[in-house]
C-alpha cells in the first residue's frame, strides 16, 4: 500500500532528517514507527503527505507522491498531528469535523450527520458543541482523531498521539485507535503504546532505518533499544 | 498580576457571557452590530453641552444590560481603560471654558465642566454599548455574518483564526513571562538584554506553528472559504433593531428628559 | 494612542473608516495578485498571518523594562508585523489585533476603529514599510544595522504620524477646549519617547529572528528589488496626502471653522492666560469670543441635522424642565437595573 524507496529529507543548512530510508506499509497493518526524538518521525510522515520536499520515491496505492497526486492522496491519509491545538483551528469541535468532508463536496448536513455517528463511536458526543480552545487536552486528542475519521482515511498517522495525556485519557486513545480498522502508523517513543497498537515495528534512529521486525521481537531486545536512545517497555520489565 | 494571565481571563470572561441563552443573544449579530454602531454615532454626535438631552440615551443599553441578564458592573470595569484616556482630553475643558452656565446654590458649573462630563458619559455609554455587543455575540457568530454580507474572506478567516490563536496565546506569554520573573526576582519587566530573544523565541515558534496548522489545513482539501455551523437567529431581529434605532434618533433630536419634565412642570 | 469613540464625531470616525477601508481593500487586492504571480494562493498565508497578529496581540502584555529608568513599556506591533509579513498582510493583520483589542478590552471603540486603523495600521505598515523600511533595507550596510536604523526610525516616524492624526481628529470634532498648537505640543513628545522605546523593542526583536532565521524577514536580501517600487512609494505618498490633505479639507470647507477654530482657539488661550485672574471682567469677554466660535462650530457642524436640535440656542433646554425630567430618566434607568436584578434572580431560580 505504501511503498518507500530511497526517501531522503534535507532541510535548510543540510540536515538530513532522512536518509535514503526504504519502508513497505501493507493493507490493513499497524505499524509503530519507534525512534528518540529528532530520530526522524515526524519528517518521515511529512514527506509521506507531501508537507516536505524529499528525494527518492514514495508510492501510496501505485500513485506517486507528487504535487499532481497530492490532492487524491490527501483525501485517503489522515494525519493526527501531535499538537492537537494545530490541527484544530475552527472555533468548534463539531465545525473542525465538518472542515475536511465539506471542503472536498460533502453536504453540511451529511457531514454533521456523519459526525454525529463519529462523536458517537468514539464516545465523545458532549464535545460536539465545544469550543476548541476550553476543552481539555485528553478530550483536544480524541476530538482531532474524530476530525481525520470523518475523512474516511484508508491510512491514518498518529505522531506521538499520547504525549503529555494522563493514564486515563492515555488508555482511552489506545482504545480509540485499536478501534479503528484502516491502515495505521503510530509514530511514538511510548513504547507502551506501541505494544499496545501495533503488530509491526520500524525503529527508527538518527534519519536511517535500524531495524523492522515484528513487535515482539522488537520491543523485547533491550540491547538493541537502548542503544538506540529507547528503553524497555514497562510491561516488557523495563524500569 | 500577570498582564497575559488578566487579558486572557478577560477574554474567556466575556466569551462565557456571549454563550448565555437571552432574547438578546438570540437577536442576530449584523442588526446587534448596526444597532451598536448608530448608537455610539447618536451619542457621539450631541452637543457638547446638551448634557441633559445625552442623559437619557442610557436607557438604550441598561435595557439591554437589563434583558440579556448581563450585569452592568463588569462593563464598568474596563472603564479604567477608556476614562484615562477621555479625562486627558477633557481634563483642560473646565480651565479653558470657564463661562458660567448655571449654578447650583453657591456652585458655579461653567461651560467647560458641562463638556467635561459630557465628555465622560460619551466614553462611558459608547463602553456599554459595545460592552453589550461582544458579551451577547460570539465572536464566530459574527465572523460567520460578515461573510455572508460578502466581508472579503481573507479578512473573516484571518479574524477567525487570529482570534482562535489569542488566548493560546496569551497563556503562552502568561506562563513565558511567569517563568522569567521566577528566574528574575524584582524586574518588574524583561530585561533590556533579553528583549530580542523573548518575543524573538515565540515569533520562530509560532512560524513553526503557523506552519503545522496550514500542513493540517490542506491536508483537508482547504481551499479558502471556512464553513460554518449556521445558527438560528431571532426573526425579531430586523423588528426591535430598527425601533431601538429610531428611538436613539429620536432621543438625539429631541430633548427627552426636558420634555418629560415640562410635562410635570407646566 | 487608542482613541476612544467619545473623542471622535461621526462624521471624523466616518471619514477614517472610509479611507481605512479603502486601504484595507487595497490591501486585499494586492494579495490576490501576489497570487496569480506567485501561483501560490492566499490562504496559504493565512495562518502565518493569524498566528503573527495572535502574537503581536499577546506581545502586547509583555512589559519591557526600560534601561536607566525604573518604568517599563510594551510594544505595539505595526512595524514588526510589516517587517514579518509585508504591507499588505501586516496591514490586514493589524486591524484584527485593533478590532480584538476594541471589542474585548475597550482598547479603542468601535466607531474609533477606522480612525485607530488609519493612525496605527496604516502608518506602521505602508508608510512605515515604503517610506522607512523599504529604502533602508536596499542600502548595502550591515543587516543588523539596517534593521535597527529601520525599526527605530519607522517607529519613531509612524507614532509621530499617528499622534498627530489623533490630535487633528480629536480638534476636527471639536471635542476638546485644548487649543491644537498645545495639543500638539503635548502629543508629539510622549510619543516620541513611546517611538523610541518601540523602535528599541522592534529592533532587538528583529535582530534576533534575523540571526537565526533570516528568512522570515522580508526585503533583507538586497539586490533583486522591483522597479515599480519608487512608482509605489509615490502612490502611497500621494495617497497619504490626497486622504489627510483632501480629506480633511473637504471637511473643513463643509465646516469653515474647523481648522480656524483651531487656531483661533489657540490665540484665544494665550489671550486669555495673560488675563487669567486678574481682570475678570475682561477675562469673561474674550472667553465668550471663544464661547461664540466654539457655538458657531457647533452649529455649523459636520451633519447637517445639528441644526434641528431643539436646543442650540440654550443647551440646558428649558431648565427646570431639565432638570426634573433627568431625575425622571434617572428614574427609569434605577427602576431598569431593579428589574434586571429581578429578572436575573428569577431565572437563576429556574435554572
Amino acid at each position: 500500500m505504501i511503498d518507500i524507496r530511497g526517501l531522503t529529507v534535507e532541510y535548510d543548512g543540510g540536515i538530513k532528517a532522512l536518509d535514503s530510508i526504504d519502508l513497505t506499509v501493507n493493507e490493513g497493518d499497524s505499524l509503530g514507527l519507534i525512534g528518540a526524538n529528532g530520530a526522524g518521525k515526524s519528517s518521515l510522515f511529512r514527506a509521506l503527505t507531501g508537507l516536505t520536499a524529499f528525494t527518492g520515491s514514495i508510492k501510496f496505492n501505485g500513485l506517486d507522491v507528487i504535487k499532481k497526486n497530492l490532492p487524491s492522496i490527501r483525501q485517503d491519509i489522515g494525519y493526527v498531528i501531535q499538537e492537537s491545538d494545530d490541527q484544530m483551528f475552527m472555533p468548534k469541535v463539531i465545525e473542525d469535523m465538518i472542515f475536511g468532508p465539506v471542503n472536498y463536496g460533502t453536504s453540511k448536513e451529511d457531514a454533521v450527520k456523519k459526525a454525529d455517528e463519529i462523536l458517537k463511536k468514539l464516545e465523545i458526543s458532549h464535545l460536539k458543541d465545544r469550543y476548541n480552545h476550553k476543552i481539555s487536552g485528553g478530550e483536544k486528542k480524541m476530538a482531532a482523531i474524530a476530525t481525520i475519521l470523518m475523512m474516511k482515511p484508508k491510512v491514518i498517522l498518529f505522531d506521538e498521539p499520547t504525549s503529555s495525556l494522563d493514564p486515563h485519557n492515555r488508555r482511552t486513545v489506545i482504545n480509540a485507535i485499536n478501534g479503528i480498522d484502516s491502515t495505521k502508523i503510530i509514530a511514538s517513543h511510548d513504547l507502551d503504546l506501541i505494544y499496545d497498537t501495533c503488530g509491526k515495528v520500524a525503529l527508527i534512529n538518527r534519519g536511517r532505518i535500524v531495524k523492522v521486525g515484528d513487535r515482539d521481537e522488537i520491543l523485547r531486545d533491550r540491547e538493541l533499544l537502548e542503544s538506540n536512545g529507547l528503553e524497555l517497555p514497562l510491561s516488557m520489565g523495563g524500569r | 498580576m500577570n498582564r497575559a494571565r488578566e487579558a486572557s481571563s478577560e477574554i474567556r470572561s466575556v466569551e462565557d457571557l456571549s454563550k448565555l441563552d437571552s432574547p438578546v443573544h438570540g437577536l442576530s449579530p449584523l442588526s446587534k452590530l448596526l444597532l451598536t454602531i448608530v448608537f455610539i454615532a447618536t451619542v457621539a454626535s450631541f452637543n457638547k453641552y446638551d448634557i441633559v438631552g445625552l442623559f437619557a440615551m442610557i436607557l438604550v443599553p441598561l435595557l439591554g444590560y437589563m434583558i440579556s441578564g448581563i450585569p452592568v458592573s463588569t462593563c464598568f470595569r474596563k472603564l479604567k481603560v477608556v476614562l484615562p484616556i477621555v479625562l486627558l482630553v477633557g481634563i483642560v475643558n473646565p480651565f479653558l471654558d470657564r463661562e458660567i452656565m448655571f449654578s447650583i446654590g453657591s456652585f458655579r458649573v461653567s461651560y467647560g465642566i458641562v463638556s467635561m462630563v459630557t465628555l465622560m458619559l460619551k466614553g462611558m455609554y459608547s463602553l456599554m454599548a459595545s460592552f453589550l455587543l461582544v458579551a451577547t455575540m460570539p465572536i464566530d457568530d459574527l465572523c460567520k455574518s460578515l461573510r455572508k454580507i460578502h466581508m472579503p474572506k481573507i479578512i473573516v478567516s484571518l479574524l477567525l483564526l487570529t482570534y482562535r490563536y489569542v488566548s493560546m496565546f496569551l497563556d503562552e506569554v502568561a506562563t513565558m513571562t511567569e517563568s522569567y520573573s521566577l528566574r528574575a526576582p524584582g524586574q518588574n519587566g524583561i530585561a533590556f538584554r533579553s528583549w530580542g530573544s523573548f518575543l524573538g523565541q515565540l515569533i520562530i515558534r509560532s512560524m513553526n506553528k503557523a506552519d503545522r496548522n496550514y500542513g493540517s489545513m490542506i491536508l483537508r482539501g482547504f481551499n479558502g472559504e471556512f464553513y460554518y455551523c449556521d445558527r438560528v437567529f431571532s426573526k425579531l431581529s430586523w423588528l426591535w433593531i430598527p425601533i431601538l434605532i429610531a428611538a436613539c434618533v429620536l432621543m438625539r433630536i429631541f430633548n427627552v428628559p426636558a420634555l418629560l419634565g415640562s410635562l410635570f412642570v407646566r | 494612542m487608542h482613541m476612544a469613540d467619545a473623542l471622535l464625531s461621526p462624521a471624523v470616525a466616518g471619514t477614517m473608516y472610509v479611507a481605512s477601508a479603502a486601504v484595507a481593500g487595497l490591501s486585499v487586492y494586492k494579495l490576490k495578485k501576489e497570487e496569480k504571480l506567485t501561483s501560490e494562493p492566499t490562504f496559504k498565508r493565512l495562518p502565518t498571518m493569524a498566528v503573527m497578529s495572535a502574537l503581536v496581540f499577546a506581545g502586547q502584555m509583555i512589559n519591557y523594562t526600560i534601561p536607566g529608568t525604573g518604568s517599563s513599556g510594551h510594544i505595539c506591533g505595526g512595524m514588526l508585523l510589516t517587517a514579518l509579513l509585508g504591507p499588505y498582510a501586516g496591514f490586514l493583520s493589524m486591524i484584527t489585533v485593533l478590532l480584538i483589542q476594541c471589542l474585548f478590552f475597550a482598547d479603542g471603540g468601535l466607531m474609533a476603529l477606522g480612525s485607530n486603523i488609519w493612525n496605527m495600521a496604516f502608518y506602521g505598515c505602508f508608510v512605515g514599510y515604503f517610506l522607512i523600511y523599504r529604502p533602508i533595507m536596499k542600502t548595502k550596510i550591515n543587516t543588523k544595522i539596517k534593521l535597527i536604523l529601520a525599526s527605530i526610525l519607522g517607529c519613531v516616524i509612524t507614532l509621530q504620524m499617528g499622534a498627530f492624526s489623533v490630535v487633528l481628529e480629536t480638534s476636527l470634532s471639536g471635542i476638546t477646549e485644548l487649543p491644537f498648537k498645545s495639543f500638539v505640543m503635548l502629543m508629539q513628545p510622549i510619543h516620541l519617547a513611546i517611538g523610541l522605546i518601540e523602535g528599541l523593542a522592534t529592533s532587538a526583536v528583529l535582530v534576533f529572528v534575523h540571526s537565526t532565521s533570516p528568512d522570515l524577514i522580508k526585503g533583507v536580501d538586497n539586490g533583486e528589488s522591483k522597479k515599480s517600487s519608487l512608482k509605489v512609494t509615490i502612490a502611497v505618498l500621494l495617497a497619504c496626502v490626497i486622504v489627510i490633505g483632501g480629506g480633511f479639507s473637504l471637511l473643513a470647507s463643509g465646516n469653515p471653522d474647523g481648522l480656524e477654530w483651531a487656531l483661533f482657539g489657540n490665540t484665544e488661550y494665550s489671550e486669555s492666560r495673560t488675563n487669567m485672574g486678574l481682570d475678570e471682567e475682561d477675562y469673561g469677554t474674550s472667553s465668550s469670543v471663544a464661547d461664540k466660535a466654539g457655538s458657531i462650530q457647533e452649529k455649523t457642524s459636520f451633519l447637517p441635522d445639528y441644526a434641528f436640535s431643539s436646543d442650540s440656542e440654550n443647551p440646558l433646554g428649558t431648565t427646570v424642565s431639565g432638570v426634573v425630567g433627568s431625575a425622571i430618566v434617572a428614574v427609569i434607568a434605577i427602576g431598569i437595573c431593579f428589574a434586571g436584578g429581578f429578572f436575573r434572580k428569577k431565572t437563576k431560580k429556574n435554572a
